[in-house]
Protein backbone atom coordinates (compact mmCIF):
# COMPACT_ATOMS: atom_id res chain seq x y z
CA UNK A 1 0.00 0.00 0.00
CA UNK A 2 2.82 2.29 1.01
CA UNK A 3 4.34 1.24 -2.28
CA UNK A 4 1.61 2.33 -3.94
CA UNK A 5 1.49 5.64 -2.02
CA UNK A 6 5.08 6.76 -3.13
CA UNK A 7 4.06 5.75 -7.11
CA UNK A 8 1.08 8.12 -6.80
CA UNK A 9 3.05 10.91 -5.27
CA UNK A 10 6.44 10.32 -7.82
CA UNK A 11 4.25 10.51 -10.40
CA UNK A 12 1.93 13.39 -10.10
CA UNK A 13 4.16 15.34 -8.00
CA UNK A 14 8.07 14.66 -8.21
CA UNK A 15 8.59 13.47 -11.56
CA UNK A 16 4.82 14.80 -13.34
CA UNK A 17 5.00 13.82 -17.12
CA UNK A 18 4.11 17.17 -18.45
CA UNK A 19 5.86 19.22 -15.96
CA UNK A 20 9.03 17.76 -15.75
CA UNK A 21 9.47 15.74 -18.90
CA UNK A 22 7.20 17.53 -21.06
CA UNK A 23 5.35 14.79 -22.41
CA UNK A 24 2.14 14.50 -23.82
CA UNK A 25 1.81 17.99 -24.60
CA UNK A 26 0.10 17.90 -27.83
CA UNK A 27 -2.89 16.63 -26.38
CA UNK A 28 -2.59 18.89 -23.34
CA UNK A 29 -2.80 22.15 -25.86
CA UNK A 30 -5.56 20.90 -28.43
CA UNK A 31 -8.47 19.50 -25.47
CA UNK A 32 -7.89 21.83 -22.66
CA UNK A 33 -10.35 24.51 -23.74
CA UNK A 34 -12.97 23.23 -22.43
CA UNK A 35 -13.56 20.91 -19.01
CA UNK A 36 -15.65 17.84 -20.39
CA UNK A 37 -13.49 17.46 -23.71
CA UNK A 38 -10.42 17.28 -20.88
CA UNK A 39 -12.21 15.30 -18.64
CA UNK A 40 -13.30 12.14 -20.94
CA UNK A 41 -9.38 12.79 -22.55
CA UNK A 42 -7.98 12.04 -18.99
CA UNK A 43 -10.45 9.05 -18.37
CA UNK A 44 -9.36 7.13 -22.15
CA UNK A 45 -5.59 7.89 -21.17
CA UNK A 46 -5.53 6.62 -17.71
CA UNK A 47 -7.50 3.42 -19.09
CA UNK A 48 -5.00 3.32 -21.96
CA UNK A 49 -2.04 3.25 -19.96
CA UNK A 50 -2.79 1.03 -17.24
CA UNK A 51 -4.19 -1.36 -19.11
CA UNK A 52 -1.01 -1.40 -22.01
CA UNK A 53 1.27 -1.59 -18.51
CA UNK A 54 -0.21 -4.31 -17.67
CA UNK A 55 -0.19 -6.14 -20.69
CA UNK A 56 3.16 -5.33 -21.71
CA UNK A 57 4.52 -6.64 -18.78
CA UNK A 58 2.48 -9.84 -18.79
CA UNK A 59 3.98 -10.00 -22.02
CA UNK A 60 7.54 -9.15 -21.08
CA UNK A 61 9.04 -12.70 -20.75
CA UNK A 62 8.14 -13.54 -24.31
CA UNK A 63 8.83 -9.81 -25.85
CA UNK A 64 11.99 -10.63 -27.57
CA UNK A 65 13.78 -6.77 -26.51
CA UNK A 66 14.14 -6.07 -30.88
CA UNK A 67 10.50 -6.16 -31.37
CA UNK A 68 9.14 -5.09 -27.70
CA UNK A 69 8.16 -1.45 -29.55
CA UNK A 70 6.31 -3.08 -32.36
CA UNK A 71 4.14 -5.03 -29.35
CA UNK A 72 4.09 -1.95 -27.49
CA UNK A 73 2.17 -0.11 -30.19
CA UNK A 74 -0.14 -3.01 -31.36
CA UNK A 75 -0.99 -3.18 -27.96
CA UNK A 76 -1.81 0.76 -27.46
CA UNK A 77 -3.49 0.83 -30.84
CA UNK A 78 -5.64 -2.06 -29.76
CA UNK A 79 -6.64 -0.74 -26.65
CA UNK A 80 -7.47 2.82 -27.86
CA UNK A 81 -9.93 1.02 -30.79
CA UNK A 82 -11.64 -0.51 -28.15
CA UNK A 83 -12.23 3.20 -26.39
CA UNK A 84 -13.79 4.37 -30.00
CA UNK A 85 -16.13 2.01 -30.10
CA UNK A 86 -16.89 2.13 -26.26
CA UNK A 87 -17.49 5.59 -26.55
CA UNK A 88 -19.45 5.41 -29.93
CA UNK A 89 -21.65 3.04 -28.29
CA UNK A 90 -22.13 4.79 -24.82
CA UNK A 91 -21.66 7.87 -25.79
CA UNK A 92 -22.34 9.14 -29.01
CA UNK A 93 -22.29 12.48 -28.89
CA UNK A 94 -18.90 13.03 -26.75
CA UNK A 95 -17.67 10.43 -29.05
CA UNK A 96 -18.49 12.83 -31.80
CA UNK A 97 -17.26 16.21 -30.39
CA UNK A 98 -14.29 14.30 -29.15
CA UNK A 99 -13.58 12.61 -32.72
CA UNK A 100 -10.30 13.01 -33.38
CA UNK A 101 -8.71 13.36 -30.03
CA UNK A 102 -9.76 9.46 -29.53
CA UNK A 103 -7.44 8.31 -32.15
CA UNK A 104 -4.68 10.92 -30.58
CA UNK A 105 -4.18 8.67 -27.61
CA UNK A 106 -2.31 6.48 -29.88
CA UNK A 107 0.24 9.08 -30.13
CA UNK A 108 0.70 10.27 -26.45
CA UNK A 109 4.27 9.46 -25.92
CA UNK A 110 3.16 9.28 -21.83
CA UNK A 111 2.06 5.85 -22.38
CA UNK A 112 4.59 4.45 -24.75
CA UNK A 113 7.44 5.77 -22.26
CA UNK A 114 6.27 3.96 -19.28
CA UNK A 115 5.62 0.93 -21.48
CA UNK A 116 9.17 1.51 -22.22
CA UNK A 117 10.82 2.76 -18.76
CA UNK A 118 8.55 0.52 -16.09
CA UNK A 119 6.12 -1.79 -17.56
CA UNK A 120 9.37 -3.79 -19.36
CA UNK A 121 10.69 -4.16 -15.83
CA UNK A 122 8.17 -4.70 -13.10
CA UNK A 123 5.49 -6.66 -12.39
CA UNK A 124 1.65 -6.57 -13.93
CA UNK A 125 0.29 -5.26 -10.97
CA UNK A 126 2.69 -3.01 -9.88
CA UNK A 127 2.74 -1.54 -13.97
CA UNK A 128 -0.78 -1.22 -13.67
CA UNK A 129 -0.58 1.22 -10.68
CA UNK A 130 2.30 3.39 -12.29
CA UNK A 131 -0.25 3.20 -15.16
CA UNK A 132 -3.11 4.69 -13.35
CA UNK A 133 -0.41 6.90 -11.81
CA UNK A 134 0.59 8.09 -15.03
CA UNK A 135 -2.46 8.68 -16.33
CA UNK A 136 -3.72 10.47 -13.08
CA UNK A 137 -0.86 12.79 -13.13
CA UNK A 138 -1.57 14.02 -16.92
CA UNK A 139 -4.99 14.21 -15.77
CA UNK A 140 -4.24 16.72 -12.71
CA UNK A 141 -2.25 18.88 -14.95
CA UNK A 142 -5.18 18.52 -18.08
CA UNK A 143 -7.73 19.48 -15.66
CA UNK A 144 -5.95 22.32 -14.12
CA UNK A 145 -5.03 24.24 -17.24
CA UNK A 146 -8.77 23.35 -18.83
CA UNK A 147 -9.99 24.85 -15.77
CA UNK A 148 -8.29 28.13 -15.93
CA UNK A 149 -8.63 28.24 -20.01
CA UNK A 150 -12.38 27.44 -19.79
CA UNK A 151 -13.32 30.00 -17.78
CA UNK A 152 -11.12 32.88 -18.58
CA UNK A 153 -11.75 32.19 -22.13
CA UNK A 154 -15.15 31.28 -22.37
CA UNK A 155 -16.49 32.52 -18.74
CA UNK A 156 -17.90 28.92 -18.07
CA UNK A 157 -16.93 25.45 -17.13
CA UNK A 158 -18.37 22.08 -17.88
CA UNK A 159 -20.46 24.22 -20.11
CA UNK A 160 -22.22 26.27 -17.41
CA UNK A 161 -21.75 29.89 -17.32
CA UNK A 162 -19.93 31.21 -14.40
CA UNK A 163 -18.91 34.68 -14.90
CA UNK A 164 -21.99 35.67 -16.46
CA UNK A 165 -22.73 37.77 -19.57
CA UNK A 166 -20.64 40.84 -18.09
CA UNK A 167 -17.71 38.56 -18.52
CA UNK A 168 -15.32 39.77 -20.87
CA UNK A 169 -13.96 35.98 -22.57
CA UNK A 170 -10.29 36.27 -22.56
CA UNK A 171 -10.02 35.23 -26.46
CA UNK A 172 -6.22 34.25 -26.43
CA UNK A 173 -6.63 31.71 -23.70
CA UNK A 174 -9.36 29.29 -25.75
CA UNK A 175 -6.90 29.87 -28.75
CA UNK A 176 -3.06 27.19 -28.70
CA UNK A 177 -1.45 30.17 -27.29
CA UNK A 178 -3.59 30.31 -24.03
CA UNK A 179 -2.54 26.79 -23.43
CA UNK A 180 0.99 27.19 -23.93
CA UNK A 181 0.89 30.39 -21.38
CA UNK A 182 -1.07 28.28 -18.83
CA UNK A 183 1.54 25.12 -19.29
CA UNK A 184 4.43 27.71 -18.95
CA UNK A 185 2.90 29.22 -15.83
CA UNK A 186 2.50 25.24 -14.50
CA UNK A 187 6.20 24.63 -15.44
CA UNK A 188 7.41 27.20 -13.66
CA UNK A 189 5.72 26.99 -10.66
CA UNK A 190 6.72 23.40 -10.74
CA UNK A 191 10.22 24.28 -10.62
CA UNK A 192 10.03 27.00 -7.75
CA UNK A 193 8.30 24.82 -5.76
CA UNK A 194 10.47 21.88 -6.20
CA UNK A 195 13.73 24.43 -5.83
CA UNK A 196 12.11 25.26 -2.49
CA UNK A 197 12.23 22.14 -1.48
CA UNK A 198 15.62 21.43 -2.43
CA UNK A 199 16.68 24.33 -0.59
CA UNK A 200 14.81 22.82 2.74
CA UNK A 201 16.48 19.80 2.66
CA UNK A 202 20.01 19.40 4.19
CA UNK A 203 22.29 18.13 1.05
CA UNK A 204 21.52 20.24 -1.90
CA UNK A 205 23.29 23.70 -2.71
CA UNK B 1 30.88 -10.72 -34.58
CA UNK B 2 27.27 -9.25 -33.82
CA UNK B 3 25.20 -11.47 -32.29
CA UNK B 4 22.22 -12.93 -34.39
CA UNK B 5 19.02 -12.14 -33.45
CA UNK B 6 16.34 -14.80 -33.35
CA UNK B 7 14.20 -14.82 -36.14
CA UNK B 8 11.54 -17.21 -35.77
CA UNK B 9 10.04 -16.32 -32.36
CA UNK B 10 9.41 -12.88 -32.58
CA UNK B 11 7.84 -13.47 -36.09
CA UNK B 12 5.27 -16.38 -34.64
CA UNK B 13 4.90 -13.68 -31.78
CA UNK B 14 3.95 -10.62 -33.16
CA UNK B 15 1.58 -12.68 -35.41
CA UNK B 16 0.09 -14.86 -32.71
CA UNK B 17 -0.32 -11.44 -30.89
CA UNK B 18 -1.79 -9.49 -33.44
CA UNK B 19 -4.29 -12.68 -34.17
CA UNK B 20 -5.86 -12.57 -30.76
CA UNK B 21 -5.75 -9.21 -30.51
CA UNK B 22 -7.42 -8.54 -34.54
CA UNK B 23 -9.64 -11.28 -33.12
CA UNK B 24 -10.84 -9.83 -30.03
CA UNK B 25 -11.61 -6.55 -31.99
CA UNK B 26 -13.98 -8.49 -34.49
CA UNK B 27 -15.39 -9.73 -31.80
CA UNK B 28 -16.57 -6.16 -29.45
CA UNK B 29 -17.16 -4.79 -32.88
CA UNK B 30 -19.54 -7.29 -34.15
CA UNK B 31 -20.86 -7.01 -30.82
CA UNK B 32 -21.65 -3.65 -31.08
CA UNK B 33 -22.48 -3.06 -34.27
CA UNK B 34 -26.16 -2.84 -34.99
CA UNK B 35 -25.91 -0.61 -32.00
CA UNK B 36 -23.43 1.73 -33.37
CA UNK B 37 -25.70 1.91 -36.77
CA UNK B 38 -28.77 2.99 -34.48
CA UNK B 39 -26.29 5.63 -32.94
CA UNK B 40 -25.69 7.26 -36.17
CA UNK B 41 -29.09 6.97 -38.20
CA UNK B 42 -30.30 8.55 -35.06
CA UNK B 43 -27.40 11.07 -35.26
CA UNK B 44 -28.65 12.24 -38.67
CA UNK B 45 -32.09 12.25 -37.74
CA UNK B 46 -31.20 14.64 -34.96
CA UNK B 47 -29.07 16.80 -37.34
CA UNK B 48 -31.96 16.90 -40.16
CA UNK B 49 -34.13 18.03 -37.12
CA UNK B 50 -32.36 20.58 -36.06
CA UNK B 51 -31.59 22.25 -39.18
CA UNK B 52 -34.89 22.48 -39.50
CA UNK B 53 -35.22 23.99 -35.87
CA UNK B 54 -37.32 21.11 -34.51
CA UNK B 55 -35.96 20.48 -31.00
CA UNK B 56 -34.68 17.14 -30.13
CA UNK B 57 -32.82 18.15 -26.19
CA UNK B 58 -33.36 15.16 -24.22
CA UNK B 59 -36.16 13.37 -26.42
CA UNK B 60 -35.42 9.77 -26.74
CA UNK B 61 -34.58 7.68 -29.67
CA UNK B 62 -38.19 6.51 -30.49
CA UNK B 63 -39.42 10.24 -29.80
CA UNK B 64 -36.82 11.61 -32.35
CA UNK B 65 -37.77 9.03 -34.54
CA UNK B 66 -41.29 9.85 -34.51
CA UNK B 67 -40.70 13.59 -34.97
CA UNK B 68 -38.59 12.58 -37.96
CA UNK B 69 -41.08 10.86 -39.36
CA UNK B 70 -43.80 13.21 -38.69
CA UNK B 71 -41.58 16.21 -40.28
CA UNK B 72 -39.52 14.87 -43.08
CA UNK B 73 -39.32 12.74 -46.22
CA UNK B 74 -37.00 11.47 -47.89
CA UNK B 75 -36.77 12.19 -51.90
CA UNK B 76 -34.37 11.87 -54.79
CA UNK B 77 -33.24 14.47 -57.45
CA UNK B 78 -30.75 13.75 -60.07
CA UNK B 79 -29.18 11.29 -57.67
CA UNK B 80 -29.03 13.52 -55.04
CA UNK B 81 -30.63 12.11 -51.25
CA UNK B 82 -32.51 15.61 -50.50
CA UNK B 83 -35.67 16.13 -47.76
CA UNK B 84 -39.05 17.48 -47.74
CA UNK B 85 -39.71 19.21 -44.59
CA UNK B 86 -43.42 19.00 -43.69
CA UNK B 87 -45.51 20.45 -40.98
CA UNK B 88 -48.85 19.07 -40.74
CA UNK B 89 -49.10 17.62 -44.01
CA UNK B 90 -47.98 21.09 -46.12
CA UNK B 91 -44.51 21.42 -47.60
CA UNK B 92 -42.31 23.62 -45.65
CA UNK B 93 -38.92 23.77 -47.09
CA UNK B 94 -36.33 21.12 -48.09
CA UNK B 95 -33.24 19.81 -46.74
CA UNK B 96 -30.45 19.42 -48.98
CA UNK B 97 -26.99 17.90 -47.79
CA UNK B 98 -23.54 19.84 -48.83
CA UNK B 99 -20.09 19.08 -48.73
CA UNK B 100 -17.30 21.50 -48.91
CA UNK B 101 -13.41 21.65 -48.49
CA UNK B 102 -12.03 22.87 -45.00
CA UNK B 103 -9.01 23.36 -43.44
CA UNK B 104 -7.96 19.55 -43.23
CA UNK B 105 -10.77 17.46 -44.91
CA UNK B 106 -14.23 17.89 -46.10
CA UNK B 107 -17.03 19.30 -44.30
CA UNK B 108 -20.47 17.40 -45.00
CA UNK B 109 -23.86 18.72 -43.62
CA UNK B 110 -27.21 19.61 -44.70
CA UNK B 111 -28.91 23.27 -45.35
CA UNK B 112 -32.44 23.70 -44.92
CA UNK B 113 -34.54 26.77 -46.89
CA UNK B 114 -37.85 27.37 -46.77
CA UNK B 115 -39.88 26.36 -50.11
CA UNK B 116 -39.67 29.88 -52.25
CA UNK B 117 -35.88 29.47 -51.41
CA UNK B 118 -35.80 33.12 -49.50
CA UNK B 119 -34.73 32.11 -46.41
CA UNK B 120 -32.46 29.70 -44.73
CA UNK B 121 -34.00 27.53 -42.16
CA UNK B 122 -30.97 26.31 -40.70
CA UNK B 123 -27.67 24.32 -41.43
CA UNK B 124 -26.15 21.70 -39.78
CA UNK B 125 -22.87 19.77 -39.95
CA UNK B 126 -22.71 16.21 -40.04
CA UNK B 127 -18.99 15.07 -39.94
CA UNK B 128 -15.70 17.45 -40.48
CA UNK B 129 -12.31 17.11 -39.66
CA UNK B 130 -11.62 20.43 -38.32
CA UNK B 131 -9.04 21.47 -35.44
CA UNK B 132 -11.05 20.76 -32.00
CA UNK B 133 -11.45 23.95 -30.05
CA UNK B 134 -10.71 26.15 -33.44
CA UNK B 135 -12.56 25.10 -36.97
CA UNK B 136 -14.24 22.20 -34.95
CA UNK B 137 -15.65 25.36 -33.42
CA UNK B 138 -18.15 25.03 -36.06
CA UNK B 139 -20.74 22.24 -34.44
CA UNK B 140 -20.89 24.47 -31.35
CA UNK B 141 -24.59 26.75 -31.05
CA UNK B 142 -23.48 30.33 -31.29
CA UNK B 143 -22.25 29.53 -34.56
CA UNK B 144 -24.87 27.63 -36.18
CA UNK B 145 -27.15 29.42 -34.31
CA UNK B 146 -26.47 32.64 -36.60
CA UNK B 147 -27.74 31.22 -40.15
CA UNK B 148 -31.73 30.54 -39.03
CA UNK B 149 -33.52 32.72 -41.07
CA UNK B 150 -30.44 34.16 -43.08
CA UNK B 151 -31.86 36.33 -45.92
CA UNK B 152 -30.82 34.24 -48.99
CA UNK B 153 -33.35 36.15 -51.31
CA UNK B 154 -29.80 38.32 -52.98
CA UNK B 155 -28.18 36.90 -55.89
CA UNK B 156 -24.47 36.66 -54.40
CA UNK B 157 -22.56 36.58 -51.32
CA UNK B 158 -25.42 35.43 -49.21
CA UNK B 159 -22.77 34.11 -46.37
CA UNK B 160 -20.46 37.29 -44.89
CA UNK B 161 -18.69 37.96 -41.86
CA UNK B 162 -19.02 40.80 -40.31
CA UNK B 163 -16.51 43.42 -39.00
CA UNK B 164 -16.87 45.88 -36.48
CA UNK B 165 -20.86 46.69 -36.08
CA UNK B 166 -21.91 46.18 -39.50
CA UNK B 167 -24.53 43.78 -40.28
CA UNK B 168 -22.88 39.83 -41.12
CA UNK B 169 -22.16 36.93 -39.12
CA UNK B 170 -19.27 35.91 -36.14
CA UNK B 171 -16.73 34.16 -37.84
CA UNK B 172 -14.75 31.58 -35.43
CA UNK B 173 -11.70 33.80 -33.65
CA UNK B 174 -8.55 31.78 -34.32
CA UNK B 175 -10.28 29.68 -37.20
CA UNK B 176 -9.65 32.27 -40.16
CA UNK B 177 -9.51 29.37 -43.18
CA UNK B 178 -12.27 26.89 -41.75
CA UNK B 179 -14.52 30.30 -41.19
CA UNK B 180 -14.11 31.60 -44.88
CA UNK B 181 -14.24 28.26 -46.32
CA UNK B 182 -17.37 27.59 -44.63
CA UNK B 183 -18.44 30.83 -45.81
CA UNK B 184 -17.07 29.93 -49.81
CA UNK B 185 -18.85 26.39 -49.76
CA UNK B 186 -21.71 27.77 -48.43
CA UNK B 187 -22.70 30.30 -50.58
CA UNK B 188 -21.61 28.26 -53.41
CA UNK B 189 -24.34 25.58 -52.51
CA UNK B 190 -27.14 27.70 -51.75
CA UNK B 191 -26.69 29.07 -55.17
CA UNK B 192 -27.21 25.74 -56.33
CA UNK B 193 -29.87 25.08 -54.25
CA UNK B 194 -31.85 28.00 -55.44
CA UNK B 195 -31.29 27.14 -59.20
CA UNK B 196 -32.61 23.30 -58.21
CA UNK B 197 -35.31 24.80 -56.40
CA UNK B 198 -35.87 27.40 -59.00
CA UNK B 199 -35.75 24.70 -62.31
CA UNK B 200 -36.74 21.10 -60.66
CA UNK B 201 -38.82 21.88 -57.78
CA UNK B 202 -41.24 24.45 -58.88
CA UNK B 203 -42.62 23.77 -62.38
Amino acid sequence: MNNTLTIFKERIVDNNPILSKTLGICSALAVTNSMENALVMSLGLIFVTSFAEMTVSMLRYHTDKHIRMMVQVLIIAWLVIIVDIVLKLYLPDISKALGPYVGLIITNCIIMGRCESYAQNNRPVSSFIDGIASGVAYSVILLIIAFFRELLGSGSLFGFSILGSKWNNWTAMTMPAGAFFMIGLLIWASNEYKKKKKKGGKLYD
Amino acid sequence: MTKKRPILHPVVFIMLLSAVLAFSLAVIQNVSKDQIEVNYYNDIQKSLLYAIDIDTEGKTKSEINTLFKEHLSEAKLGGINYYNYYENGIIQGYCFPFIGDGLWGSISGYIAVDVEGNNLLGIVFTSHSETPGLGGRIDELWYKEQFRGLDISGIDNFVIYRLDDEPGLDAITGATTTSNSVKNFLNKSILELKDIIKEDLHE
